[in-house]
């Protein structure tokens, strides 16, 4: 598998350095996240940033005091595979079309009985070349 | 207003033309499926291409003889002057035919329309497959992509390229895996999404179901055509066996959303497949050569008649 800096293109920039960070360590309060950063975020940023990606579902966070710390609310693996089914989900369901072909269409999926004869038919097929 | 009226009475004449021809070309299609499908899936797909080609061009040419025959007959416009003229110099008075307005309006409307729906889903999809790329993991000329569906596809245009998930690949013996690769490396090596693509675009401007009727036909052909070919380099039960197991993983997906799917589709490429002749017959060929004849019958009857039709279509339309 290739990094995941690629494939998590569904979030911004920041959004995803700042879950890269969360993900190596939690939980980290907004000054934590900014400390990691560098100077170039603001604090206010780095706090919408994290709000955001709290709301997203993709953080959890808990109070501390006046502050709240952040975690990740599921691993890395986790995110990609959810990237990548809300990713392919829509293309299957395109079907063949200007944008690409599949060796099966998802509108090809049969029953069981009705896929069992094809099997039938391929061995009677066999038995009679 | 002059170039506007007269660019509004030739695109009437340009639609006519091209909704015409396009409803004749799915009518005979349709007409003539059993023989289409005698002469295999390769004919079935330069049947549902030149339906889809030719409209437009026809359409195209009209228009050019029409456009010509008005700026070489000097006096044409003075002739007379009950009616709108089909002229380069003397068009203006289509804008004061509402209909005539209203139906070159609704044309690039619907034109329009399509083309931006197309450019939606391409973005769409464009971005999503970056995804996928990034997500994949390359072995030789195929991404694969963790995922519990079973899928194998190609996209792109100017680089085709291979996807399939790794439930896919665990889903299927080394033969069958072969073969579906097989029919996907068929796709790219025939440019078949380019030629998929074009075809969407000569379809922008055609009869009402035309685009969807003709897309569906050379799906289905293309399809069976790519399944031929991994068969020969393959083995033609190692194909139909792939496709039923790749149904089979997919089914439980297409139930889950519902969907009642057409029962024939797998049935028809399996049979096809299974009788995949060791070399794929030129069929369709007789029908290029009959479409160039008929095209270029077209055009000397156009050059031939031009002040007749040119005066009838005024009359008509005008």
């Amino acid at each position: 598998m290739r990094s995941f800096d690629d494939a998590a293109r569904v979030l911004g920039a920041l959004e995803r350095r700042v879950m890269d960070i969360l993900w190596e360590l939690h939980p980290l309060t907004v000054r934590d996240v900014k400390a990691r950063l560098g100077a170039r975020s603001a604090y206010t940023t780095v706090m919408t940033t994290l709000d955001r990606l709290y709301k997203k579902g993709l953080l959890a966070r808990d109070k501390d005091g006046l502050a709240f710390v952040y975690r990740p609310a599921l691993d890395r693996a986790e995110y990609q595979r959810r990237v990548v089914e809300a990713a392919v989900g829509p293309l299957l369901e395109q079907g063949a079309g200007p944008v690409l072909a599949a060796f099966v269409d998802v509108a090809a999926g049969l029953s069981p009985q009705h896929l069992s004869a094809l099997e039938q038919l391929i061995a009677a097929k066999r038995r009679r070349p | 207003m002059t170039a506007l009226g007269s660019a509004v009475g030739f695109g009437v004449v340009f639609l006519l033309v091209v909704i015409a021809a396009s409803a004749l070309g799915c009518g005979v299609i349709a007409v003539g499926a059993r023989a289409l499908a005698a002469r295999g899936p390769g004919a079935e797909r330069r049947a549902a291409a030149l339906a889809a080609i030719l409209p437009p061009i026809a359409g195209a040419l009209v228009v050019a003889a029409l456009a010509l025959h008005s700026a070489t007959t000097i006096d044409h416009c003075e002739a007379h002057d009950h009616h709108a003229h089909l002229c380069v110099a003397h068009g203006g008075a289509w804008l004061a035919r509402p209909w005539a307005v209203a139906v070159a309006a609704a044309a690039a409307v619907v034109m329009i329309g399509r083309a931006a729906l197309l450019a939606v889903t391409l973005v769409g999809a464009r971005a999503r497959v970056r995804t996928l790329a990034a997500a994949a993991a390359v072995v030789d000329d195929v991404r694969v992509v963790e995922s519990p569906r079973r899928f194998c596809f190609v996209t792109g245009v100017r680089r085709p390229t291979i996807y399939a998930s790794t439930a896919a690949l665990r889903a299927l013996t080394d033969d069958q895996r072969a073969a579906m690769l097989a029919h996907e490396r068929a796709h790219v090596a025939a440019h078949d999404l380019l030629w998929r693509r074009a075809l969407e675009v000569a379809t922008l401007i055609a009869a009402p179901l035309a685009p969807g009727f003709l897309a569906r036909r050379w799906d289905d052909a293309t399809e069976r055509l790519r399944d031929r070919d991994a068969a020969r380099a393959t083995d033609p039960a190692a194909v139909a066996h792939a496709l039923i197991a790749m149904c089979r993983g997919e089914a439980a997906w297409a139930a889950s959303m519902n969907y009642a799917p057409p029962v024939h589709a797998l049935t028809r490429r399996v049979e096809a497949v299974l009788a995949t002749p060791e070399v794929e017959p030129r069929a369709g060929r007789g029908l290029v050569i009959g479409a160039s004849a008929l095209g270029v019958s077209v055009a000397a009857a156009l050059v031939a008649f031009a002040d007749p039709i040119h005066h009838a279509l005024e009359t008509l339309l005008g």
